[in-house]
């Protein structure tokens, strides 16, 4: 048991569905996904990402919401407890667990870098910074922004982590809850605006060369023939990956502050769902059709693959705005970035959850110096993210903690979930309180095909995961590059193999603290022992 | 638009739509335990 009673809890059920929502909705909704649909063979793209959804993605909600729930009962609200309650006689699982706050601060410490991005651009946009600006004007000032020539990306990062400090100290139901109930309607809102105008762009207008339409018309025309390919397969998986943010811990730590006789099912369909709505529906319908109504589909195919998606949202949809006149440019601007934002907050507010509850329960910490421990400790491991982005400390951060985690820790949990605590305890977890009928083949598809499906997505990223150890690329790279560009690639070298020494030391700093706190346990449970005696 | 795309487009948001507000007038319509 906990040696601290917290009173955390949710105040309604919406707010944490909404909390839920937010945690999965995230910039890669409309960042990343038309971007991977358009890479991975169009409308057809959509059949492996829904199959995936069905075989992965809620099943993982199902495992992430019930192991919450289940450690919650227990007191814990962190993922190396919560681990350790479903396995209590195998004591290497909560080592296992520390995946689970490591992945929160290592994401977030660039993730609100990118956060406030957004929010700088929220400012830019009402400021007229680009206006009067041409395509290659409006490009340079993120290139400036990045690369720091000026005090604004400071500004604007600071204010994010003080504003994710401050929420978080107001605990799930006064802070967390009240801005997911204020940011994902708005979030919605702003989104259904700016698809209608994407849709309804018409050539000819606003300096449009070509419908929005033809854009959703390249976005969905199905290629059948890469339905079957391995690779389309993997790249669906690690977008159900990302877009719920499962194998984060996250989850879980929500799910934890619910009581024992909640649902977990229907709400867990209903954020899962939402995050479907946000991605499919709205993220579909934004980026790429505006893009290609003003440059075609060859100007937005090599603009993704010149600037991707982060580029194109960033770098060329202000400038499109602009093209909307005055007015509507600053509307599109705030709505762009602004839902945006709170895409971004939700989340970022979701990774500091876990690591407050795992202060608060085994250090006795209080909430506010644990929000403003999470702040620091973000600021802290961020700031090299933003004082040497141009040298890849933000990709390499986003690689190991963004992506490789997450399925490490997926694939861990699943077996722990489906095969040690035992399927039939699982199910029955999931099923307890349910508000609807979970249809029974989602047990068999826990047991066998979830981890046969991460297994596969696991061992199939072996090759990457080898070639980005031994930076196979860069160090070709060097082979041939002369001068500046070969100090540059050297200058990038150093600083990945510096970032991975952060994470390396993160990563066992917590593993140290979770020894800690379980010698801790120990003592206390002894004491018990010797006073009952 | 061609034919398959908007099929494949419209078909994925009324699926997507349709579940999204499935669960959610589910979630605000059951009382609370």
């Amino acid at each position: 048991m906990s040696s601290t009673a917290t009173k955390e809890g949710w105040g309604t059920r919406v707010g944490l569905v909404l909390a839920m929502a937010g945690n999965a909705v995230g910039l890669g909704n409309f960042l990343r996904f038309p971007v991977q649909a358009i890479q991975n063979g169009g409308g057809s793209f959509i059949i492996p990402y829904l199959v995936c959804f069905l075989l992965m993605g809620i099943p993982l909600l199902f495992i992430e919401w019930s192991m919450g729930r289940f450690g919650g009962k227990f007191g814990h609200h962190s993922t190396p407890f919560i681990l350790d309650s479903l396995a209590p006689k195998q004591s290497l699982w909560k080592y296992i667990g520390v995946f689970g706050i490591f992945t929160n601060i290592a994401v977030a410490a660039y993730y609100c870098y990118l956060e406030s991005w957004a929010l700088g651009y929220v400012w830019n946009s009402i400021s007229g910074t680009f206006n009067g600006l041409d395509r290659e004007g409006v490009s340079n000032v993120f290139v400036e922004y990045t690369g720091l020539s000026g005090p604004q990306p400071y500004m604007f990062w600071i204010l994010c982590l003080v504003l994710n400090t401050y929420i978080l100290s107001k605990g799930l139901s006064g802070g967390v809850e009240k801005v997911a109930m204020v940011g994902m309607p708005l979030l919605i809102f702003f989104g259904i605006f700016l698809a209608i105008r994407g849709i309804s762009l018409q050539a000819g207008t606003n300096g449009a060369e070509f419908n929005g339409t033809e854009g959703l018309n390249f976005l969905w025309t199905p290629n059948f023939d890469t339905i079957w390919s391995p690779k389309v397969w993997l790249a669906a998986a690690g977008q159900i990956f990302f877009t719920l943010s499962v194998g984060m811990g996250s989850i879980q730590c929500y799910a934890s502050y619910l009581r024992e006789k909640d649902d977990i099912a229907l709400n867990a369909m209903s954020a899962g769902w939402m995050n479907e709505f946000v991605e499919v529906v709205l993220g579909g319908a934004i980026l790429i059709p505006i893009t290609v109504g003003y440059f075609g589909i060859d100007g937005m195919k090599a603009l993704v693959n010149e600037v991707g998606g982060l580029g194109l949202g960033f770098r060329t949809l202000p400038y499109l705005f602009q093209q909307w006149g005055p007015i509507l440019a600053i509307i599109a601007g705030v709505a762009w970035f602004g839902l945006l934002f709170f895409a971004g907050i939700t989340s970022s507010l979701a990774m500091g959850t876990p690591v407050m509850g795992f202060l608060q329960n085994e250090f006795s910490w209080k909430r506010g110096p644990s929000a403003l421990a999470f702040g620091v400790i973000v600021f802290v491991l961020g700031l090299p993210t933003v004082v040497f982005f141009q040298y890849g400390v933000f990709d390499e951060y986003d690689y190991w903690a963004g992506t490789v985690s997450l399925v490490v820790f997926a694939l861990f949990e699943t077996v722990l979930f489906a095969w040690i605590f035992g399927i039939k305890k699982g199910w029955a977890e999931i099923i307890s309180g349910a508000d609807i009928k979970v249809p029974v083949v989602f047990k068999y598809i826990i047991l066998v095909i979830t981890p046969l499906l991460l297994g596969w997505v696991f061992f199939s990223s072996l090759p990457g995961i080898w070639e980005q150890i031994t930076q196979v690329k860069l160090n070709n790279d060097l082979l041939t590059a002369t001068g500046a560009e070969a100090e540059k690639i050297k200058k990038t070298i150093f600083f990945q193999n510096i970032s991975r020494l952060l994470l390396l030391t993160l990563w066992v700093a917590i593993a140290f603290l979770v020894y800690i706190a379980y010698r801790k346990r120990k003592q206390n449970d002894s004491v018990h022992v010797n006073v009952n005696n | 638009m061609n034919a398959s795309a908007l099929i494949m487009w419209l078909g994925s948001v009324t699926i997507v739509t349709g579940f999204t507000l499935y669960f959610f007038i589910k979630v605000l319509k059951t009382p609370n335990k």
